[in-house]
């Protein structure tokens, strides 16, 4: 009995303390694993934790505005500093109400943009501030939380717009000038080219970007200029003076060029700011007034000796009259009659000379162009070798002039016998008639006219033509090319005297072996 | 027989959980309150028990009535101590299945004067699978350290005492019929577990963390 009892004893005892034990070894169990778990998870807390605080760090103190916002309604959940501070706002509601005043076009596109391609890259909107002072913003958002909100980061803009604003209106004023302003870089390449760069040169700025300035102005022979012109530049950082440059069409121009090289310093590159200025028609305005003031010496000049040799001439021519009464021997009057002619022919020659010194005033009537340069060709063609043809274009036009019919008569005969002259061998001597008018634009290029209409009288030969270095000077008195004692080089200063009397001017057009063109302008009578 | 010196140290820890509820009661909980109380009425029971004992009167019916509010107040603090609603559905029916059991065995087959045994064993049991599942719950939930969880020290100290005492709650009465020497022996396994358990219960009231799971 005892030892039964004893038995029981032990298995009570032993059986409790397994049980015991095996809840020990659950409690053990159980804290153990969740320890490993809790650390585990604390380390994954602490690390999402830092992330949250550096991302709250960032989007506190960030300088461009940020906040979370719903797509649907513009319910701003959260704000940062900068947001509030770019709109003045004191508080997220007053910043969403910012939002909400917006044109319902923009919040419209930015809602569809977020919507189709979930984000929105630096959208320009203009915005009002608390006070209603307006600002422009960069509007980057991107979708998040399936598709209600969105974050999105504003940064202002405002400064940068104002800036460019200002480039845009020098570079307005760039382009008003008339001076080709063309910027490049320290390789040559154009990177700017404005208004009157187009209009000097004729290529516009889309086909000149990225061009070097060399292969586009300095063609041909010019190369040389161009390395002189660098060489100095680095030397003197700036350079001035003229050259010739080539433009689209193919023409030089004479440009007063002004380089100066700029170093930037917040890159250190460098580059070349040049403005030139044509001066072409101001040379050439230049030339012509150099021209007619040696012109009107030479006409001071000769009247004075023609002058002269009248007063000397005069009683000589008076004097034959006289000795002719007084000599009656045949061999005298021979010689009487030579010496009046000789006197006469002075005389004629001085009259010339005074002429061409002192203008011609005549009497100004309406003169019919038309009819008087068919009289002209009347007596012309009687005159022509057989091998010279006349070309007239002038039967329809009807135009008339204000002039001394005379003085124009001579004007146009004397033209068409040099025409005729010039072509020995024959050829196509062209008269036509025409009408045109010149507006201010147009006396840039034509110094001696005026505005108004004028008749165009175009005389044409297909002779030898006029070297073009002779060009210039065929109006001088005394200048010829005919042969020793042809001619007395007067005749076309005496026709540029009679135009000129006649507030009209001459261009004259030659190709050497091709012709001769003479366009006489007169101020039209109409 | 004169009582087990470790039957008076037993009961004496009786005292120490109520005293750590007292010193920290405004900063527990509404389920360690609710243990709190249930500390309190365990005291008040073993004082009373040992009272009866010392004057040699048959305290068994204490015991057994005990056995039910023990286990259907700690399915109360329990039910209150987690949020999941699938381990309160279980634990309330197994409370009110276990109600259903002591009503049937106190009418059918318990015998007056002698310790429920059936009962003490289902009720260690209940106790047992209800406290696994309070840990199993805290532990998936908690966010802190379990050993900082009170809820846990009181599911632990009752796994470890329920499951301990399992065998001799079984087996009282065929150790009470083997002669008072026999069956102090193996009470004292039930006052050593009863001290570690006090000591549990009193780690569980003196724990920082409050928020319950």
């Amino acid at each position: 009995m005892q030892s039964q009892a004893t038995d029981i004893i032990w298995i009570v005892s032993v059986g409790s303390a397994v049980l015991a034990i095996f809840a020990i070894a659950f409690i053990s169990v159980v804290i153990t694993s969740h320890r490993r778990v809790f650390e585990a998870q604390k380390a994954k807390i602490e690390e999402v934790t830092k992330i949250a605080e550096r991302y709250k760090a960032l989007f506190d103190h960030s300088l461009a505005g940020m906040m979370k916002f719903s797509i649907e309604s513009w319910h701003i959940r959260e704000a940062n500093h900068a947001l509030l501070a770019m709109f003045e706002c004191r508080s997220e509601r007053e910043c969403e109400q910012r939002f909400l005043e917006l044109p319902a076009p923009t919040r419209d596109s930015i809602r569809s943009a977020l919507e189709k391609n979930s984000i929105v890259q630096e959208h320009e909107i203009q915005a009002r501030k608390a006070d209603g002072t307006e600002i422009w913003l960069h509007f980057s958002a991107r979708v998040i939380e399936g598709d209600r909100y969105a974050h999105a980061v504003i940064i202002n803009i405002t400064q940068r717009k104002l800036i460019e604003a200002k480039v845009r209106e020098q570079a307005a004023l760039l382009n008003e000038t008339q001076d080709a302003i063309v910027v490049t870089d320290e390789n040559g390449r154009i990177t700017f080219w404005n208004r009157g760069a187009e209009l000097t040169y004729g290529w516009t700025t889309g086909e000149v970007l990225g061009t070097p300035l060399q292969e586009l102005l300095y063609q041909g022979g010019k190369q040389e200029d161009y390395r002189l012109l660098l060489e100095d530049l680095r030397q003197f950082q700036d350079w001035s003076g003229e050259h010739r440059h080539r433009k689209k069409d193919g023409k030089e121009i004479l440009v007063h060029s002004r380089w100066r090289a700029i170093q930037h310093k917040n890159n250190g590159r460098k580059t070349f700011l040049i403005v030139n200025t044509d001066i072409t028609g101001k040379k050439r305005m230049e030339a012509q007034f150099i021209k007619a003031q040696k012109m009107e010496s030479i006409a001071l000049l000769t009247g004075g000796i023609a002058h002269d040799l009248q007063n000397i001439l005069a009683p000589v021519a008076m004097s034959i009259g006289l000795l002719r009464e007084e000599l009656k021997d045949r061999t005298s009057l021979t010689v009487l009659r030579a010496v009046e002619e000789s006197a006469e022919s002075g005389l004629q020659l001085v009259r010339n000379i005074l002429t061409y010194g002192r203008g011609i005033i005549g009497e100004r009537v309406r003169v019919d162009l038309c009819g008087l340069i068919s009289q002209v060709l009347e007596i012309v063609e009687r005159g022509l070798p057989t091998d010279i043809t006349i070309d007239e274009d002038f039967k329809n036009t009807n135009c008339s002039v204000m002039g001394d019919m005379s003085q124009l008569k001579q004007v146009f005969l004397n033209i068409c016998v040099n025409a005729r002259d010039a072509m020995p061998r024959g050829g196509v001597l062209g008269v036509a008639v025409d009408q045109c008018s010149f507006n201010k634009e147009d006396l840039e290029n034509y110094p001696d006219a005026h505005a108004g209409r004028y008749a165009v009288v175009y005389i044409t030969d297909t002779g030898v033509g006029i070297p073009e270095d002779l060009l210039d000077r065929i109006f001088e008195p005394f200048f010829t090319t005919k042969e020793g004692g042809e001619g007395t080089g007067l005749g076309l200063s005496i026709v540029l005297g009679i135009v000129k009397s006649h507030d009209g001017f001459i261009i004259v057009d030659s190709l050497l072996d091709r012709g001769t063109t003479f366009k006489v302008y007169l101020p039209s009578a109409e | 027989m004169k009582i087990p010196t470790l039957a008076f140290i037993s009961a004496l820890t009786y005292l120490i959980p109520p005293l750590a509820g007292i010193w920290r009661f405004k900063r527990l909980d509404r389920p360690m309150k609710m243990f709190f109380l249930l500390c309190v009425w365990s005291l008040i029971d073993v004082i009373t028990e040992y009272i009866l004992s010392v004057k040699h009167i048959n305290n068994y019916f204490l015991i057994n009535y005990y056995f039910l509010l023990d286990s259907l107040f700690l399915s109360v603090v329990y039910s209150y101590s987690i949020e999941d609603k699938r381990t309160k559905r279980i634990i309330l029916i197994l409370a009110m299945l276990f109600i259903v059991i002591w009503v049937v065995d106190k009418l059918m087959f318990a015998v007056p004067g002698q310790m429920n045994n059936e009962m003490a064993v289902t009720s260690r049991l209940f106790i047992i699978i209800a406290s696994i599942l309070i840990v199993v719950a805290v532990m998936k939930k908690t966010d802190s350290l379990l050993i900082d969880r009170p809820i846990f020290w009181v599911s632990t100290g009752s796994v470890l005492y329920s499951t301990g005492v399992l065998l001799i709650f079984g087996l009282s009465n065929e150790l009470s019929k083997m002669g008072i020497f026999y069956f102090y022996v193996a009470w004292h396994i039930n006052w050593s577990l009863a001290i570690v358990a006090n000591l549990m219960f009193t780690r569980g009231f003196l724990c920082r963390a409050r928020q319950q799971t």
